[in-house]
């Protein structure tokens, strides 16, 4: 393992808090004219100015880009899914660690996310409510003495503050652990369910542990909630990782040294296999099987999903270039990777 | 709304009270949602499994929620009242979930007040301000860390280690009077 991984990112991939938003003097997302939409991205753009801040973020207007382009933003945890939904309107500006990200006319007219790697939910807290600060010094947010920020959806007033873990929970669930725990959860308000699903299938056995703040909770309530549910998940993922490790390591070494195999060999590789595969390595490199660390394989998830491989071309692929053309991508990747590392 | 929280869905089981759990599972490769009010869970033997563990550490990290009252919404009649603003009419957000402006919050303030008492057990915000003074949410959650274990120490007749940690609440209270004043 790297000397330099973030905290529980051997499980953890990464913590997002989301702060939601709106103006007083402009109407919802649903019933906004093109200027208005103009006037908040102009608005954010001079409060994150005047906050002297403007040297740190860059601005990505969906109009200006191709679906690859926003989907590429989606995979990176950069911009929400809905905001693709509103590509006229919809733009985020972008800080250059990406640990921030102001998101612009999505459902509600900010939705401004903290991003950090790993579990660090207090961290990527501030961090969105860094942002809401120099936001909230324009004096034009909705904001109601009884109902809190207001929003779109009046089910989200109040804080109007989720937060998230994504964690990498493939021993539990192959233990069958996760709708139990789901279960559990869901009477304390928190979620785990799969960050996406496709026919039944975890792509990367990755999950979404979800908390939200709501109307008569404090923020500090639902992060800590989720602060001990993650602590909690994670545990039990080490916990069942390491018993396997213990009385079958050679069953866990032989189904990572077939991932990097594989990687090497393959001239076409899917999306769902290439989940697959680094799902596999990351479990090894978390046991420290690999000299390689979880988050190198965290950022090839992301970098080698459709859109970000649509993206390295001009032309439109079709499905089978676009598996040649990962397949030589991620192979490549991975030699680059481990020769920075050391041998595997 | 944001996913994972939906509300105001009936529950599968009974169809009487609002559904306040929401469960995504994987039933034979085939994805189902269900939805349950706590009673219909409860009674639900198979769902009542040994996670307890997490369940109680839970309970003791999150306040305690007020009890939702579990009249069913269709009895409650819908206003004939709209915004002045932008036209938006509280049945009209009843049907999209949405408001249409931070107006509609004013025009519909007593209808949406018994609403979030029905979802959410709750209708005023206890959070963050708008204008307030800006302080750090990781220093707020220390804080009531200390005071958990200083509380804990006292019930535990631990003095020595609950006047420690009297002494670390006010200087972290200090840094953060401090952090004000910026
Ligand atoms: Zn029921
Ligand atoms: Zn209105």
């Amino acid at each position: 393992m790297n000397e330099w991984e973030a905290p529980a990112s051997d499980v953890a991939v990464l913590t997002r808090v989301t702060l939601a938003r709106n103006f007083a003097d402009v109407p919802f997302e649903s019933v906004m004219s093109d200027d208005e939409a103009a006037h908040n991205i102009a608005r954010v753009a001079s409060a994150i100015e005047a906050a002297g801040r403007k040297e740190a973020f860059s601005l990505a207007r969906l109009a200006d880009m191709t679906e690859s382009e926003q989907g590429r933003l989606a995979d990176h945890y950069l911009i929400s899914r809905g905001l693709m939904k509103r590509p006229s309107h919809g733009a985020a500006f972008l800080s250059k660690g990406s640990t921030m990200s102001v998101m612009v006319n999505d459902e509600d007219h900010v939705r401004i996310f903290g991003m950090l790697p790993g579990a660090q939910i207090e961290r990527a807290a501030d961090l969105a409510c860094q942002a809401d600060g120099w936001l909230d010094a324009t004096g034009a947010y909705a904001y109601d003495s009884q109902f809190g920020f207001l929003t779109a959806d009046p089910a989200d007033a109040g804080p109007a503050l989720k937060a998230e873990v994504i964690l990498h929970l493939p021993t539990m669930r192959a233990a069958g652990q996760i709708p139990r725990i789901h279960q559990q959860l869901a009477k304390q308000g928190i979620s785990l369910r799969p960050l996406r699903e496709e026919k039944g299938d975890v792509p990367g056995n990755l999950y979404q542990l979800l908390s939200a703040a709501h109307i008569g909770c404090t923020e500090e309530d639902a992060l800590g909630a989720l602060n001990e549910a993650a602590e909690m998940i994670i545990g039990c993922e080490r916990g069942v990782r390491r018993k396997i490790h213990e009385q079958d390591a050679l069953i866990i070494e032989d189904r990572v040294s077939r991932s990097v195999a594989l990687i090497h060999a393959a001239k076409l590789m899917c999306e769902r296999e290439m989940m697959q595969r680094l799902s596999e390595l990351r479990t090894g490199a978390a046991l420290g099987m690999l000299r390689m660390g979880c988050e190198a394989i965290d950022r090839l998830m992301c970098d080698m999903q459709n859109a970000s491989i649509e993206c390295r071309s001009m032309e439109k692929m079709t499905e089978r270039q676009r598996d040649a053309l990962r397949a030589d991508a991620l192979r490549e990747a991975f030699d680059q990777v481990l020769d920075e590392a050391g041998a595997i | 709304m944001w996913s994972g929280v939906k509300s105001m869905i009936m529950c599968d089981e009974c169809g009487k009270h609002p559904a306040n759990i929401h469960l995504t599972t994987i039933v034979d490769g085939e994805k189902r949602d269900f939805n349950l009010c706590s009673e219909c869970l409860a009674r639900k033997k198979e769902l009542s499994v040994d996670f307890g563990a997490i369940a109680s550490r839970l309970s003791q990290m999150i306040r305690q929620k007020q009890e939702k009252a579990a009249e069913p919404e269709n009895d409650m009649p819908i206003p004939d009242i709209s915004c002045a603003q932008c036209g938006t009419t509280y049945a009209a957000f009843r049907a999209s979930g949405h408001v249409g402006c931070a107006q509609c919050y004013e025009a519909f303030r007593q209808p949406l007040t018994e609403w979030m008492q029905r979802t959410h057990g709750a209708s005023r915000h206890i959070g963050r301000e708008s204008g307030g003074v800006a302080c750090s949410v990781s220093l707020r959650m220390q804080l009531d860390k200390l005071k958990r274990m200083q509380k804990k120490a006292i019930a535990n007749e631990e003095y020595e280690q609950a006047a420690l940690l009297r002494d670390q609440i006010h200087a972290l209270a200090a840094e953060m009077e401090a952090t004000r004043d910026e």
